[in-house]
């Protein structure tokens, strides 16, 4: 999938369907699930040097290397150390895919149309927000659902703009 | 025509018929080629003629099976044309061997547009004037000359009575490979068509080496069958899964072997079957890299076929010589050689070889030589295109570059070091921009994408007397033999072909410069050295140099030594494409896969050069706060 049909995917998100949960500490964000490729656990990163302290590193997935973007430092969240229920979601971008770590996964949730709302949060300066597009409400549950094209691609722009080369 | 329409497939096609028809088009194409150049020098050779003939006629059975109605008619209309050739009406020689080069051509702009898009109808530009080129009113049956080789004419062959159009050779659709025989001398003569191009179609002179008989029986032998092996086409993207998954099972096996060695010591009969499991896996590893090299076949027929265009344009008389075609190299490199490869032709032909009449006055033969040749030494390939032209004025080269202000004045300059300046960018020292070559825009870029493919180019040259260049590029990106050294917790992968010597240092092995910058004295000259910890950004304990390890690279003509923390061993390593993750980061070059499975990164010493430059002379963006995730170079190992 590219990135702009993953960007499809979410803008398709407000009509609803099957959604993967996961966890950053307390708070529940969502993914369509059709934009994740698999979900594996920790496996060694090969750390790239002189790369932002989001881009984890590298895995050899089965032989593809996969980029793991660290998604705690991505959103400015405090970091934690792995433990057994931290995985890696690899999102279906590019040949190789993207990965993205996650304190856990939760489940994989039906959500209608009529739970999505547009996010109300404004634009803030703390990092975190530009990537929430929606919000579902999931029971009592608040779920943020990610755009995971800004996460990345967004990520990549920003490098791109900082050295003056176009990804 | 010949070929029965009626029972052929409606428009609705299957894409997959037209994919292989395409294919093998293609191959059609490619053989005609070889044996139109090859009938350039011997343009009675009959086997070569029938090759041509041939495949025109297969692509005209498959294009009216297919629908292809310009195809159909241009391969008709070469047919006929060639037909006339064979019953002796005209020869396949100078403006005629241009006219079917030029229907070669059309065929394959066909051919790689049904590739893109196997619905479109248009046409190649020229293509009606192609067709009328080819069409028989062109040729008014007096118009004819004779042969004329050596002063004498040859016997004119009794022309056959049919027109060559209505003739039908029942054969098979698909059949009829073109077989083109092991001729590897093109001889490209401009003088016998510098001024009738266009307008003469048919041949006032042909050239012949001399001792050649010209008489019709004289055996030449059928082509002699290059391969006795049948080969069969497999899509190549199952090849590369296969190849891949290969490459991963040598991995798991590497991690398992480490895994029961570490867990259960010694087990005698576990580690015997490891072992033979091991020796198969290996033999499977090298029999699925054999299947990624092909022969250079394909990149030899397109040198030959530039140094005949090239020829004609620049009216001097050159002749091709290749030797090596069988020899094989990676698939992925395949692609990469060419465009170097043009380019050093493009300039032996342009600045290299002089006109006639100059190479008279300096006592040499009119006719120019160039000759490529390709071999493999020591896991590399090696190209070597030498010509005996009037060779590299270093003279020139040093006042060109006083000129763009490359050197200064007063500087003196070994030969060899004169020749490295060919290599900066925009520089060129054509007298003026030809069509040719000599936009300025060149050596640099040969010498950037020869690396990319991990290789070295070197120019040898003699003035008056000739330049040899020499390109080595690795046999195949896919395996590498790597130094694993590790800098704080990190482990790296240098490339074993750069390094030149490790050394752990003694107490005054390392000199310093304003207390800062580090030197070793190694062979007699000074070299800096470089911490990787450093360089890199990674905090070492490692302070004194002493501890640690230098690597000594050499990448192109610099040489640094790398200060590591350690050894960790020299390993063939499985080369993996890093895909975007390593674009616009500085001093990597691609990623393996180490023994216990992990990513390991490839240091690019030429990269780390750059980066070194930057740290310590200053460099306007931020050496440590490169973000960018991507991935550089465009020659994807696999």
């Amino acid at each position: 999938m590219t990135p702009s049909s993953i960007r499809a995917a979410f803008e398709g998100i407000f009509s609803g369907g099957k959604i993967l949960t996961f966890h950053l500490g307390r708070e529940r964000y969502g993914l369509p699930i059709l934009s994740v490729r698999e979900i594996v656990g920790m496996i060694p990163i090969t750390h790239v040097p002189r790369t932002p302290a989001y881009l984890l590193g590298m895995v050899n997935l089965r032989g593809a290397v996969v980029p793991v973007v660290d998604t705690r430092r991505r959103f400015g969240m405090p970091a934690r150390d792995a433990d057994e229920k931290t995985c890696i979601v690899v999102l279906d971008i590019g040949d190789s895919g993207v990965g993205i770590v996650v304190d856990r996964v939760t489940d994989v949730t039906d959500i209608a149309a009529d739970q999505i709302e547009a996010v109300p949060v404004p634009e803030s300066t703390d990092g975190r927000t530009q990537f929430v597009v929606a919000i579902a409400h999931d029971g009592d549950d608040m779920l943020m659902l990610l755009d995971m094209d800004e996460v990345i691609t967004g990520a990549r722009r920003e490098a791109a703009s900082c050295t003056g080369e176009n990804g | 025509m010949d070929v029965d329409t009626r029972s052929s497939v409606d428009n609705e096609l299957d894409e997959d018929i037209l994919a292989e028809f395409v294919m093998e088009w293609s191959d059609h194409v490619q053989n005609a080629e070889a044996a139109l150049l090859d009938l350039e020098r011997d343009p009675l050779g009959h086997d070569e003629l029938d090759a041509v003939f041939r495949a025109f006629h297969s692509i005209k059975g498959g294009a009216a099976f297919l629908h292809q109605d310009d195809l159909r008619s241009l391969a008709h209309r070469a047919e006929g044309f060639l037909d006339r050739a064979r019953s002796q009406e005209i020869h396949i020689v100078g403006p005629n061997a241009t006219l079917a080069l030029r229907a070669l051509d059309a065929v394959r702009w066909f051919t790689d547009a049904l590739r893109e898009n196997p619905s479109r109808h248009d046409r190649p530009d020229g293509f009606e004037d192609l067709l009328a080129a080819l069409s028989p009113a062109n040729f008014a049956p007096g118009d004819r000359e004779e042969v004329v080789v050596d002063g004498e004419a040859a016997p004119p062959r009794k022309a056959r009575s049919d027109d060559g159009t209505a003739r039908s050779v029942k054969r098979d659709v698909v059949g009829g490979v073109g077989a083109a025989g092991g001729g590897n001398v093109v001889r490209g003569d401009p003088s016998s068509d510098t001024s009738t191009e266009a307008d003469s179609p048919t041949v006032s002179r042909a050239v012949a080496r001399p001792g050649k008989s010209l008489s019709h029986g004289v055996a030449k032998g059928p082509p002699a069958a290059k391969e006795s092996n049948p080969t069969i086409h497999v899509r190549a993207d199952r090849l590369d899964r296969l190849i891949n998954t290969i490459g991963e099972v040598v991995i798991t096996q590497s991690i398992i072997n480490q895994h029961i060695v570490r867990r259960n010591g010694v087990d005698p009969v576990l580690t015997g079957h490891l072992s033979s499991l091991g020796r198969l896996t290996r033999e499977l590893h090298d029999l699925s890299l054999s299947m990624r090299m092909v022969p250079l076949h394909n990149t030899f027929r397109k040198m030959a076929r530039l140094v005949r265009d090239l020829s004609r344009k620049s009216g001097k008389r050159v002749d091709f010589i290749a030797e090596g075609e069988d020899t094989e190299i990676d698939r992925t490199l395949v692609e990469h050689i060419d465009d170097p490869l043009i380019h050093m032709i493009r300039n032996a032909i342009d600045h290299g070889v002089e006109p006639a009449e100059e190479r008279r006055m300096a006592g040499k033969p009119e006719e120019g030589t160039v000759r490529l040749c390709a071999y493999h030494a020591d896991g590399y390939v090696v190209f070597e295109l030498e010509d005996d032209g009037r060779g590299i004025d270093h003279g020139r080269v040093l006042e060109k570059a006083r000129e763009l202000g490359l050197v200064d004045a007063r500087t003196t300059l070994s030969p060899a070091e004169t020749i490295r300046l060919l290599f900066a960018p925009g520089f060129s020292t054509a007298g003026e921009v030809t069509d040719v070559s000599g936009r300025g825009v060149g050596m640099d870029v040969v010498r950037n994408n020869v690396e990319l493919m991990h290789g070295s180019i070197d120019i040898d040259s003699h003035a008056g007397r000739g330049t040899c260049v020499q390109i080595r590029i690795p046999l195949t990106l896919a395996m590498m033999d790597g130094l694993i050294v590790k800098v704080g917790r990190e482990q790296f992968v240098i490339p074993t072909e750069s390094v030149e010597h490790v050394l752990r240092p003694g107490a005054n092995t390392v000199s310093t410069v304003h207390g800062r910058d580090e030197m070793i004295c190694f062979r007699g000259s000074y070299v800096p050295v470089y911490r990787l910890g450093k360089l890199l950004g990674i905090s070492t304990r490692q302070t004194d140099a002493t501890q640690g390890l230098l690597v000594v690279v050499s990448p192109g003509r610099d040489r640094c030594a790398l200060l590591a923390d350690g050894l960790v061993g020299k390993r063939q390593l499985v080369v993996k494409s890093p895909g975007e993750a390593l674009r616009g980061v500085d001093g990597f070059s691609g990623v393996a896969i180490l023994d216990d499975g992990r990513v390991g990164i490839i240091l690019d010493p030429s990269g780390l050069l750059r980066l070194a430059d930057y740290r310590f002379n200053g460099s306007p963006d931020d050496v440590a706060g490169n973000p960018g995730m991507e991935m550089r170079g465009k020659v994807d190992a696999r």
